[in-house]
Parts: C-alpha cells; structure tokens; sequence
C-alpha cells in the first residue's frame, strides 16, 4: 500500500485501495501480483474478477487489471511488462477459467505498455463523458502555470514581448472567464472583461485541447473557421488570436513535461 | 437506502440492456461500486420515484464525479434526466465541488440533448483495452448466442493466429455443420477454409473494431482459398461483437 500510495498520491489513500480491493465482491488475493527487488516491494498489479457484459446478452468470466504500479526508481526496467505478463504465463487466469482481461488506460499508456507487453487492442466503446465546470479555480491554476512559463522561459519571453491581447471566453461547459495578456505576462480574470479585444466562444473541451496541444494548429484555425469556436468581437484579431494561443500551448506543454 | 439495491440494480440492467462492456449490476455489486464508494455519501444518491416505482437514479461524489445514472425510457426519460441533473447539479455546488462529469452511452439521443440544455460539453472518455485469453471459449460462447443462425454454413474453418504469446492457442478450428458446432484447438485438425492474421488483427475483427472483409482484401488476413472469403465473412459475422460498448464510471473502480 505504500507503494500504491507514492505513486497515486492524494487518490490511492489507504481507505481508498481497502475499498477497491479488499471489500469487493470479487477480490481474489491470489490475483494480486508483486515484484520484489532485494526484499523490497517495487512493483505490484491488481487483477479484479468480473463477470463482464461482451454482448447485449452474453457476459463471460473476465478480470480486469487495475493499478499497475511500479516504484519511481525502478521504471524503465521492464518491471511493469513482467507484471503485466506473470499471471498469464503461471496460468492462473486459465485454472480460474478467465476468458478476457480488460483494463482502463489513456492511449499514451496503452501505446507504451499494454499493447507492446501483452497485445491489448482497442475494444469497441461507445462512451461519452459529459463534463461541466461550475467554478474557475481549476481554470485560474492552468493560467497561473502558463504564467510561470512564461516569466521563465527566454524562448516564450521573446515571443510575447509587446504582445498584448485582453480576451474573454464565454465558452459552454465553464463559467466565462477572462484572460489578459500584457506587460509580458498572463492574468486569469474570473468572470466578464471590460472592453476586451476578443470575445471567444464555443465548447470549452475543445478549445482546451487546442490550448493542451491536443488538438493540432490545423484543427484550431479550422476550428475558428467552421465555429465550433466562434469570435463573437474582434475577428480582426483573428491572427493574433491564435499565435496567443500556440504561446499558451507552448507554455503548457513545457508545464505538462 | 439499504435495502433498494436490488430495486436499483435491477432498473441499471434494464436501462442499459441494450448495451455491452460493463458489469452487470447485482445487489452485491452495486453496493460496492456505489453505495459504499468511500467518496460518496449517503446524501449524494438520488432516486427519482414515480408514484411507488424507481424511475430513476444518480450516485454523485464528493467531488463532483457522478459515478453512475440512470433513467427508465419506459417513462419521461426528458424529465427524469433533468431531475437528476438539476439535483446533481445543486448537491455538487452545496458540497463546494468545482466540476460535474458522468459517462453515458454516445448513441443515447436523450443524454446528448438534455445534457446540452444543461451546459455540459463532450469529451472523449478513458479507452477500454482488452485482450482474449481463451480463443475457444470465446468463439463457442459467441457461436452459442448465433446458434440460430448456423444452419446458413455448412464449414471446417481453421483459425491460424500469429504473433501471439507462447500460451496462446496458436490454432482455432471451427465445425460448422447441420446447425450445430464444435470449437478445438488441436493442433492436427484438416480444415478446408483457414483464416492466417496477427493476433491484434483477429481479436480487433472479432470486437468489431476492424472489418473482417477489409482486412482480407488489404490482405493483412490471409485466406486459402481465396474465394472462401465469403465463407469467412459469414462465420466473423456469427463471432463478431455487435453492440455498443458502454462504461459506467462506477466501474472504473
């Protein structure tokens, strides 16, 4: 649990994995796999047991893995592919009659483990998540760290010099907030600007993946373009507009690595 | 609350039938993935009654996460998802929680439209990975659903799968034959139609992910004899997985 806890700081507390794990239905102790590197633990997998739904009708013995964790120090060795490979080569899948595994991950993580260790593929899913924020504080954080990407880089600092933009965004799943660039530097804003330069709206995911580096410089002007973000004042602003919004994406790709 | 679990178990079943990739709930499991969910509270779980019957219901965290929901279209499913996310709404800004998302199934008209008049937006959820184990059973338990519809083929098929981890079964012979089947992976079965392609390739044709036919004709499956592909068009249709797939936050864990 230690271990579990360093790597899931503040979502895997001990109340939280006894929960997952030792109160379920389904928990089978012998599912939970370990790696040990000189008597101490620097690895674990959890598979949980489910009867899981392959079809309208059909549901089959499956298990699905949870919580991959190998320890900081020790990445990059392999330990997280052999975790993931040790209870199907020792067959204890197959003596508890398991006929799928399946698991949960961001693509990123798939394409580095998953599907390279053990030859996981996409399964059909047609899930949507319906999100909303209600509060901007989420959104001022994300500012205030491209903010410090900028006082800090020389790169970012050349770009903004004498670039000024007063922006205020009115976007459907966030209340609206404003963003002011001047002076060299970045201010979050909540709520309406006064005379600003740009009105922006739109979906809020998809200008945050645009501001993520999610969503490609193409698809941004397309985006633009079409109106699945619109600008609603300043469309004159249009070209500055955007190279504000490839700095801000520079800056939060800097901050993500 | 206690005591509802199977009432509610029971309308998540109904409600989501139509749809794959989740558990099923039982009382058993439902209390666990939600009822006794460390970060929810007993006040965050709203069930929607029309007169004495369950229409509806939602399992909000602390938060801001709605862990499950659901309607029963046998009602005024507009209204009954309103409630919920009115209510939700209101109980996620009481507690001081900053955002609001839930999973719903993308072919559900319904969710889309009320959830747009709510000011939700869309975002692409985390991606199921999956991975057969047991290539017979699976095909078998598949073969079993369809069995009405082996009569059309009349077939010795032999499924070769490469590039697999050595525990595989590396070859999958399927008897179809005067509406019945049978599925072995021995290893010295003739078969007059075999079906050769990477293991990630077959499994994806199986989950419906990737064509079977399309495959064949970029020739990444290949096919003896050739002109059997139809054949093999016909049992991939029989084993193929066809409904959409949908997960419930509250499976996630």
């Amino acid at each position: 649990m230690n271990l579990v806890h360093k790597a899931f700081p503040g979502f895997m507390n001990g109340n939280f994995w006894t929960w997952k794990y030792l109160l379920n239905p389904n928990f089978d102790p012998s599912l939970v796999v370990v790696a040990e590197k000189d008597g101490k633990v620097v690895g674990c997998n959890h598979w949980l047991p489910r009867d899981f739904k392959i079809s309208s009708n059909l549901h089959l013995n499956a298990s699905l893995g949870g919580d991959i964790v190998v320890a900081p120090e020790h990445r990059g060795q392999g330990i997280g592919k052999g975790l993931l490979k040790f209870l199907r080569d020792s067959k204890a899948f197959e003596e508890k009659g398991v006929i799928l595994t399946y698991m949960f991950a961001e693509p990123e993580l798939s394409k580095r483990l998953y599907r390279s260790a053990v030859g996981y593929v996409s399964a059909p899913d047609s899930t949507t998540v319906y999100i909303k924020y209600l509060k901007p504080r989420l959104l001022k954080e994300k500012f205030i760290s491209i903010n410090a990407a900028l006082q800090s880089r020389a790169d970012l600092q050349e770009e903004i010099k004498n670039l000024t933009l007063r922006m205020m965004f009115r976007l459907r799943g966030a209340p609206t907030f404003s963003v002011v660039l001047s002076s060299n530097q970045v201010d979050f804003i909540e709520g309406n600007l006064e005379n600003p330069d740009v009105i922006i709206e739109g979906n809020f995911t998809l200008f945050s993946s645009a501001v993520e580096g999610m969503l490609g410089f193409t698809s941004l002007v397309k985006a633009l373009l079409t109106g699945k973000l619109s600008i609603k004042k300043g469309k004159l602003k249009i070209f500055k507009l955007v190279k504000v919004l490839k700095i801000f994406r520079k800056a939060v790709t800097e901050v993500t690595v | 609350m206690e005591g509802d679990e199977l009432e509610l178990s029971q309308l998540f079943n109904a409600a989501y039938q139509n749809y794959a990739g989740f558990v099923p709930r039982s009382p058993d499991y439902w209390r666990w993935s939600c009822l006794n969910r460390p970060n929810v509270d007993r006040k965050g779980i709203l069930v929607v009654l029309c007169g004495a019957k369950t229409v509806g219901y939602a399992v909000v965290g602390k938060k801001g996460n709605i862990w499950e929901l659901c309607y029963n279209p046998e009602y005024d499913g507009k209204i009954i998802l309103s409630t919920i996310l009115t209510w939700s709404l209101n109980y996620i800004q009481d507690i001081g929680g900053e955002i609001a998302l839930f999973n719903a199934p993308t072919k559900d008209r319904l969710f889309r439209e009320v959830c747009s008049e709510f000011g939700f937006v869309e975002k692409p959820p985390p991606h199921i990975f999956l991975n057969i184990l047991d290539f017979p059973e699976f095909i078998s338990e598949l073969l079993n659903l369809n069995c009405r519809k082996l009569e059309s083929i009349d077939e010795e098929f032999s499924i070769n799968v490469t590039g697999s981890p050595s525990f595989y079964e590396k070859k999958i012979n399927v008897k179809i034959k005067n509406g019945t089947f049978s599925v072995n992976s021995k290893n010295n079965c003739d078969s007059r139609v075999t079906v050769e392609g990477d293991v990630r390739l077959i499994v994806s044709c199986l989950l419906g992910t990737q064509g079977i036919l399309r495959a064949i004709f970029f020739q990444k499956i290949k096919v003896k004899p050739f002109w059997k592909c139809y054949s093999i068009s016909k049992l991939f249709s029989l084993i193929k997985i066809n409904d959409p797939w949908f997960s419930p936050g509250s499976d996630y864990g």
